[in-house]
């Protein structure tokens, strides 16, 4: 489903950040990235995202080359991409339920139809109580679970979360991860960059590493904590 | 979830009443509206005026000066009339009665007896036509050889001159309308430029869920439409305001002399379409500049 093949990137005219890149994912796999800050995670999941383009190289997403994608091709490629972003990204001028709705609508549905899954949705999270409140008056925590649950609301073929966790307690963490887990079981691709430790043990998913612009892994669990210590 | 995207009416994805230049959008449009009307009302109203001006000019009165008797009068005024009627460009020549002459003298003179105390001078309305217009000097000189001292009114002098500032007023007033309303135009353009690099981020958060170009340009294109109709009513409510307390002024100090300036129905009619069209046009300009921007972001 996702294939990286001597891939490199750079933004604008600079040096490349991720180089030789290479990784191939298949339909519901999970893995996690890790690598220490400036490492160039948050790099590789705009790469994936399709918010970059790659350098050279030859990046195939959904049995298709990325390169020779047109405007609307990577425009429909990208409906089919959640993306969880290390700082949230909410609107802060809509109100939760509209920052969840919002790829529902751009994907052109009605208001009518969508109304009760994204209340759905927010309810599920815990987030009730919260729909009319725009996201300056929620917490960080509150923010992070609403830019989860736009990602996946249109239930992705690839989900990309950049430290999804990062600003939750544990129990909410776990809840985010059995939602994580559910998408994978539906045939969602995962890649889930992380710092912690504790989740990778956790969930034992495998683990990509990324290091000065380099990718190794997939890793086994295990592996991949044993060679970070 | 396929299909053309959807736009709530009410709300924008991106916050673009948010950022500064955002915010000033419709009082720039209503500013630029209100002076694209005022002066757009200017021509209108020196336009009416030319063509009072021209309908005036067709009408002149002929002065024969008072006659020793009756019948040498009348004999004048036959005289006079029958070569009138017989110039090329004359299309009626008509004697004043005394009753009336006597009429319009009353308030000058009070009662006159009748007309017996004073000589009183006669006097022929004659309408020209204005595509042939006669030769005014001529004619003059031949009424002479009719009635000696006969003279045509024609207040040329002071005509020729209002009429020259209302062709100047009209063609100045239009030019300017239309000049201010281009300038809204680029300045409408030149806001959802700058709007468009200000919002870089929100912009590829939407692209990175599908947004469209088109999605995207419907935004800065709604944004617009709206700015574009509460500025352009705004403006042109103070404009109608202005043209109506400066039409009321002029009338009250007779600035135009015996012609009354004013605005007919369809020039009315037709500055009211000024904010439709300013609306229409910027949210076409909006969108054409930001499909522009978006078609050069990678």
């Amino acid at each position: 489903m996702l294939r990286l093949d001597n891939v490199a990137m750079r933004y604008g005219g600079g040096p490349e950040v991720l180089h030789d890149l290479n990784l191939t994912l298949e339909r519901g796999e999970f893995v996690f990235l890790m690598g220490p800050t400036g490492a160039g995670k948050s790099s590789l999941l705009r790469l994936l995202g399709l918010l970059h383009m790659p350098a050279r190289g030859e990046y195939t997403l959904f049995e298709r080359n990325v390169a020779s994608l047109g405007r609307d091709e990577l425009t429909a490629a990208r409906r089919r991409i959640g993306i969880v972003f290390q700082d949230a990204r909410l609107l802060d001028h809509l109100s939760a339920y509209d920052n969840v709705a919002l790829p529902l609508r751009i994907n052109g549905a009605e208001d009518g139809q969508i109304g009760g899954f994204v209340m759905e949705m927010l309810a599920w999270l815990g987030l009730s109580a919260a729909v009319e409140v725009k996201p300056p008056n929620l917490s960080m925590g509150q923010r992070q679970l609403i830019a989860v649950a736009r990602a996946v609301i249109i239930r992705p073929n690839l989900l990309l979360c950049d430290e999804p966790t990062s600003n939750l307690d544990s129990k909410l963490a776990r809840r985010l991860m059995h939602l994580f887990t559910q998408l994978r079981k539906l045939g969602t691709t995962v890649v889930l960059a992380t710092h912690s430790d504790d989740l990778v043990d956790r969930y034992r998913h495998p683990v990509l590493r990324i290091a000065d612009g380099q990718l190794r892994g997939p890793l086994p669990a295990p592996a991949a904590l044993a060679a970070a210590e | 979830m396929t299909g053309s995207p959807a736009l709530n009416l009410d709300r924008l994805d991106l916050p673009l009443d948010q950022i500064a230049v955002g915010r000033f959008l419709p009082w720039i449009i209503a500013a630029l509206v209100y002076v694209a009307v005022l002066a757009l009302a200017v021509a209108a109203v020196a336009d009416h005026a030319l063509r009072l001006y021209h309908l005036r000019a067709q009408l002149v009165t002929v002065t024969l000066p008072p006659a020793e008797d009756a019948a040498q009068s009348s004999r004048e005024i036959a005289a006079a009339l029958e070569m009138l009627q017989q110039t090329r460009g004359v299309t009626s020549a008509q004697s004043v009665p005394p009753e009336e002459l006597e009429e319009l003298l009353k308030p000058f003179l009070g009662e006159v007896g009748n007309g017996q105390e004073l000589p009183m001078p006669q006097l022929i309305d004659v309408t020209l036509d204005p595509l042939v217009p006669p030769d005014l000097a001529a004619l003059e000189g031949r009424l002479q050889q009719i009635a000696a001292g006969a003279t045509i009114g024609a207040e040329a002098l002071s005509r020729n001159r209002a009429e020259r500032m209302a062709t100047f007023f009209r063609a100045w007033g239009g030019g300017a309308g239309v000049a201010i309303l281009i300038g809204a135009l680029l300045a409408v353009g030149l806001i959802t430029k700058v709007s468009l690099q200000a919002q870089l981020q929100v912009i590829e958060l939407l692209r990175s869920m599908g947004a469209p170009d088109a999605y995207l340009a419907r935004q800065f294109e709604r944004y617009a439409l709206s700015c574009g109709l509460r500025g352009g009513l705004l403006g042109f409510a103070l404009a109608a305001l202005t043209i109506v307390g400066l039409l009321y002024s002029s009338r009250r100090m007779e600035l135009a002399g015996p012609i009354h300036l004013d605005l007919a129905l369809l020039d009315w009619g037709l500055l009211a379409c000024v904010p439709a069209v300013c609306a229409l046009l910027v949210t076409a300009i909006a969108r054409m500049t930001a499909m522009r921007g978006l078609a050069q972001l990678p």
